[in-house]
């Protein structure tokens, strides 16, 4: 089957993303808008907006049963959820399948298992795919003390009931271990209802690699090489590139076909990524989870690969065979994307949505910026801060990071503050451009009590 | 870019729309922009005629369904008549006029989708009745 019309679930610079890989393919449009969208770039690009309810994003973006009911009404044969939303909930892809809509992504079932960290680590163990080293069934201390001696320290102890950092202790040496197994313990009694702790080895100095795989429902299966984001600030991610030029090749390529037997151990289909954590100290990686969809940072790989992600799902989800085969996908260069977000980052990245008078994104041949902004435009209180991607191409990491440096200084957004001038000082740091960076790495820099994001306080007050 | 449009096209293409049975038009050429809607039940109703008329807008994403005796035209409503349902999946929502006056306009057929926020009806307020 070919696909006719698409309804892009989603807002932003991913439903103008989306939006112009369906005309690329010949494809028609409908987005869903919430009230607060009605006059964004997506509602004019598409072939037609629809407005699926009030601002709030959980009467509208969220709103399972009015995205099937906008997809029915408007004779859309598909739906394409983007990033965030509803891009990872297993409900709408089974509702869609049950109204006779195309679900552009992985089938409920597989969203569902792969949503489930128990689950999914199971799923990784049995394709021989590594794991944390760790145990979930530490109900006594001499259980405690013989998983330590396997593992070594430092490691992490948890409730094993519970989610979340709930009572969550660090342990860097034996002589700490009986006393933060009795608190942790009496807390997840305390909490849960159960003592039971969850020990694993806590990984100090690592980067975030994760692998992109594309699928199709043939049995085919591909990676598109990897992409470092080891630039996190909360577990948000703040900069990406690939390829991962700072973990060693053979490593590189054991992570790559781990993911591979990964989604091929689960029967998966379409895009998705592979997330792991590299131990940099021991050489060592580890699984962590699978992201089900699209990722915000898909153009990092693209401009490596040259391949479109976006019309690659459109024509995996319509039943096409995969026609790359793994030895045509060769990533050429190194590129870097930052995320530029409508923060205030010297007030503790407090949002800054409103209108913005002037912008002006840089304009180069090695430049790719996606986004839904433009001069006038209303940032609305509602959602994500994100306001673009910015991404640079160069011939080796050098090269990319000094052209996303220069670009950086002539990226200019007048009336409401960004994340720019944070950025800017980020990657100006020496631990940054020559890579000696960790994922604890950018919150240690901002507590330093020399960091301060310098040209950010300037521009508020000629903005003031 | 598209070629910029010249006002005789515009009219032209207004004309069109006039002599169709489209009720909606939507038109962006380069920096032109051009928006026009119909009221497509009770035909030959004009904004104009309108003038004073309150929306009854729609509080759903959905299908329009009719009540069991459908509003129309110059009758009565009171705040809470019932003037039809918004059903979304299994789900149905009644809408009520919200306000006491005499029906304007109808916007919908029964079976219709309806977007939130879609005007469906519109009242005359009686005497002494605000806007919501």
């Amino acid at each position: 089957m070919t696909l006719r019309r698409v309804l892009i679930a989603n807002r932003g610079e991913i439903a103008v993303r989306i939006i112009r890989a369906c005309h690329a393919l010949g494809i028609e449009t409908v987005v869903t808008v919430s009230d607060a969208d009605r006059d964004s770039m997506a509602a004019r690009l598409a072939g037609r907006a629809v407005c699926i309810g009030p601002a709030r994003s959980s009467e509208s973006y969220l709103n399972v049963d009015a995205v099937v009911t906008a997809a029915l009404g408007t004779g859309c044969d598909a739906l394409h959820p983007g990033y965030g939303f509803l891009a990872e909930n297993a409900a709408l892809a089974d509702a869609c399948a049950k109204a006779g809509v195309v679900f552009v992504g992985p089938g409920s079932e597989t969203i569902r298992e792969l949503g489930n960290k128990i689950r999914a680590r199971e799923l990784a163990v049995r394709s021989a795919v590594p794991i944390v080293p760790g145990a979930s069934d530490v109900a006594d201390f001499s259980r405690a003390e013989a998983v330590v001696k396997q593992i070594g320290f430092p490691i992490l102890l948890k409730a094993a009931a519970g989610g979340g950092g709930r009572g969550m202790q660090v342990v860097r040496e034996l002589g700490q271990l009986r006393g933060a197994f009795e608190t942790a313990s009496a807390e997840a009694l305390a909490a849960f209802g159960d003592g039971t702790l969850y020990i694993e080895r806590l990984v100090l100095n690592a980067r975030h690699i994760e692998v992109q795989i594309l699928a199709d429902r043939h049995g085919k299966v591909l990676h598109l090489g990897e992409r470092d984001c080891t630039l996190q600030r909360r577990h948000q991610k703040i900069v990406e590139e690939g390829p991962a030029a700072l973990v060693p090749e053979p490593l590189l390529r054991r992570i790559r076909q781990a993911a591979v037997d990964l989604a091929k151990g689960v029967g998966y289909e379409n895009a998705g990524t592979v997330e792991f954590i590299v131990d940099q100290d021991r050489n060592e990686f580890f699984f962590l989870e699978v992201n089900t969809r699209i990722q915000v940072e898909h153009p990092v790989t693209e401009e490596l690969t040259g391949v479109d992600l976006v019309q690659e799902q459109l024509r995996i989800a319509a039943g096409e065979a995969l026609q790359l085969n793994q030895s045509q996908i060769r990533l050429a260069g190194h590129v870097i994307e930052c995320r530029i977000n409508a923060e205030a980052a010297e007030k503790g990245f407090r949002p800054s949505p409103g209108r913005i008078r002037d912008w002006r994104a840089p304009d180069e041949s090695f430049v790719r910026v996606d986004t839904h902004c433009y001069p006038g435009y209303v940032v609305p209180p509602f959602y994500d801060s994100m306001l673009a991607k910015l991404l640079v191409s160069g011939k080796d990491r050098a090269e990319a990071v000094a052209r996303m440096r220069r670009v950086l200084d002539e990226f200019s957004v007048e009336g409401i503050e960004t994340t720019v001038p944070f950025l800017r000082t980020l990657l100006a740091r020496p631990e940054y451009i020559s890579g000696a960076v960790n994922t604890r790495w950018v919150e240690a820099v901002m507590n330093e009590p020399g960091f301060a994001v310098g040209q950010n306080s300037e521009r508020a007050k000629a903005l003031a | 870019m598209p070629q910029q449009l010249t006002q005789a096209d515009v009219t032209d293409i207004l004309s069109a729309f006039e002599r169709s049975d489209f009720a909606r038009l939507r038109l962006f050429a380069g920096p032109l922009r051009v928006e026009i809607d119909r009221t497509p039940e009770d035909g030959g109703q004009t904004a104009d005629a309108l003038e004073g008329a309150v929306a009854v807008s729609s509080p759903l994403l959905g299908v329009f369904e009719a009540a069991s005796e459908p509003v129309q035209r110059g009758v009565e409503v009171q705040q809470d008549t019932m003037v039809g349902f918004i059903r979304v999946m299994e789900k149905r929502t009644a809408v009520r006029a919200g306000l006491r006056g005499q029906v304007a306009a109808v916007s919908v057929r029964d079976g219709d989708f309806v977007e939130y926020g879609q005007t469906l009806l519109h009242v005359y307020p009686a005497e002494g009745e605000g806007r919501r």
